[in-house]
C-alpha cells in the first residue's frame, strides 16, 4: 500500500473546493493550457493532479521523512505539523523516538572484563562491505 | 530512578547482532575499545526466546560481517538465557498476532512475562515502533542505539568511544540515515 496516496486525501480537512490564486510564469500558463486542450480537460484539473502527484511524490521519500523527523527532533516542528505531513502513523512513531531521546538517563550496572566468547570470537575484513 | 534501571533485558536478534557487530569487524578493536555486547552481557541479566537462538543460526550461514556477529552472540551464550516465553502459568501458550515477525514477537511476550526491565530491539527505523511500544505491558522500548549514548552517559564509556561505535554499526545496520542516530551522535558531541 502507498501511504502517500491515502494521506493525500487525509491531509486537508476538507475535500471542498477552495479557490487559491497564484502567479505563474507565462510560457508555463501557456504550455498548461496547450496540454489541457490536448487531453480535452481543463487547467484547473490538470494543476490538482500535478499537485497531488507532487505531494505524493514528495512526502513519500525517504529524505522528506528524515527532514521532518531532524525538523521535529529539533523542535523546529509542531507535532500537528507532523501529523499533517508524514500522517498520524509515521508521526507516532516520531513523538515516541523524541520521548526516547529526551528520557532520563537509564540506570545500568557497569561491565567487566570477561571474555564473553570464552576464546572463540571471529571478525571479518569488511572495507569492500562499506 | 528505579523505574529507569536496566539490570534485566529481554533483547531481540537484531540488536544482539547490532552490538557484535565492532567485535566481528577486523578493522575495530575491541582490546581497546569497548566491545558493546559485552558491556550488555557482562552486567546484566539477558534473556532471549529460542525463536531468536533460530534466527541467530539462520543469519550465521551468511559469509558477511552479519553472519560473523550472529556466531559470536551464539559464541557468548554462557552469558545469557534461552527461556521458552508460553512455559509460564501466566500466559497464554500460544504466539499472539501483533504483525511482527516470529522472534520479535516471542521477545516480546517474554519481556512481559518476566516483567523485565527493558526490551532491546533494532526496530526503532518504523511503524513496528509504536507497535512494539503498544504491545509491552512493563518494560521499557530500548533501541539499540539509545543503549550505547546510555553507556556513554553512564560514564561506562567516553562520548568519543560511544560516538565511535555509532559510527562504526551504523553502514552495517542501515542506521546512517536514521535522524534518531543523528540525534544520538549529536548529543554525545
Amino acid at each position: 500500500m502507498d501511504p502517500c496516496a491515502k494521506y493525500a486525501h487525509k491531509m486537508s480537512a476538507s475535500d471542498e473546493p477552495r479557490r487559491v490564486h497564484f502567479q505563474s510564469p507565462e510560457y508555463l500558463v501557456e504550455r498548461l493550457d496547450a496540454i489541457a486542450d490536448l487531453f480535452d480537460t481543463d487547467r484547473t484539473e490538470l494543476l490538482v493532479e500535478a499537485i497531488r502527484e507532487y505531494i505524493e511524490e514528495t512526502a513519500g521519500s525517504e529524505t522528506f521523512q528524515q527532514l521532518v523527523a531532524t525538523k521535529y527532533y529539533d523542535d523546529k516542528l509542531e507535532f500537528d505539523a507532523v501529523k499533517q505531513l508524514v500522517g498520524a502513523e509515521t508521526a507516532q512513531q516520531l513523538r515516541l523516538l523524541k520521548s526516547d531521546l529526551e528520557d532520563e538517563p537509564l540506570d545500568l550496572p557497569a561491565p567487566d572484563d570477561d571474555d564473553i566468547y570464552g576464546g572463540n570470537a571471529a571478525s571479518i575484513a569488511t572495507d569492500d562491505e562499506k | 530512578m528505579s523505574d529507569l534501571r536496566l539490570q534485566t533485558v529481554v533483547a531481540d536478534t537484531s540488536a544482539l547482532v547490532s552490538l557484535a557487530v565492532p567485535r566481528a569487524d577486523a578493522a575495530y578493536d575491541t582490546d581497546s575499545n569497548p566491545d558493546p555486547l559485552q558491556y550488555l552481557l557482562t552486567p546484566c541479566s539477558v534473556s532471549v526466546p529460542a525463536e531468536v537462538i533460530e534466527e541467530l543460526r539462520e543469519i550465521t550461514q551468511y559469509q558477511d560481517i552479519h553472519g560473523v556477529a550472529a556466531r559470536n552472540v551464539l559464541a557468548a551464550r554462557a552469558h545469557y538465557t534461552v527461556e521458552d516465553p508460553y512455559d509460564n502459568g501466566d500466559t497464554s501458550d500460544s504466539r499472539p498476532t501483533f504483525g511482527l515477525d516470529d522472534g520479535e514477537t516471542d521477545g516480546i511476550v517474554l519481556a512481559n512475562a518476566r516483567d523485565v526491565d527493558g526490551f532491546l530491539t533494532d526496530e526503532f527505523g518504523g511503524t513496528n515502533f509504536p507497535l512494539i511500544h503498544a504491545v509491552l505491558n512493563g518494560p521499557r522500548i530500548v533501541p539499540t542505539p539509545r543503549l550505547i549514548w546510555e553507556y556513554a552517559r553512564n560514564d561506562h564509556m567516553t562520548h568519543e568511544e560511544a560516538t565511535t561505535l555509532l559510527t562504526e554499526i551504523s553502514p552495517h545496520r542501515s542506521w546512517e540515515n536514521s535522524p534518531y542516530v543523528a540525534q544520538l551522535l549529536s548529543n554525545l558531541e
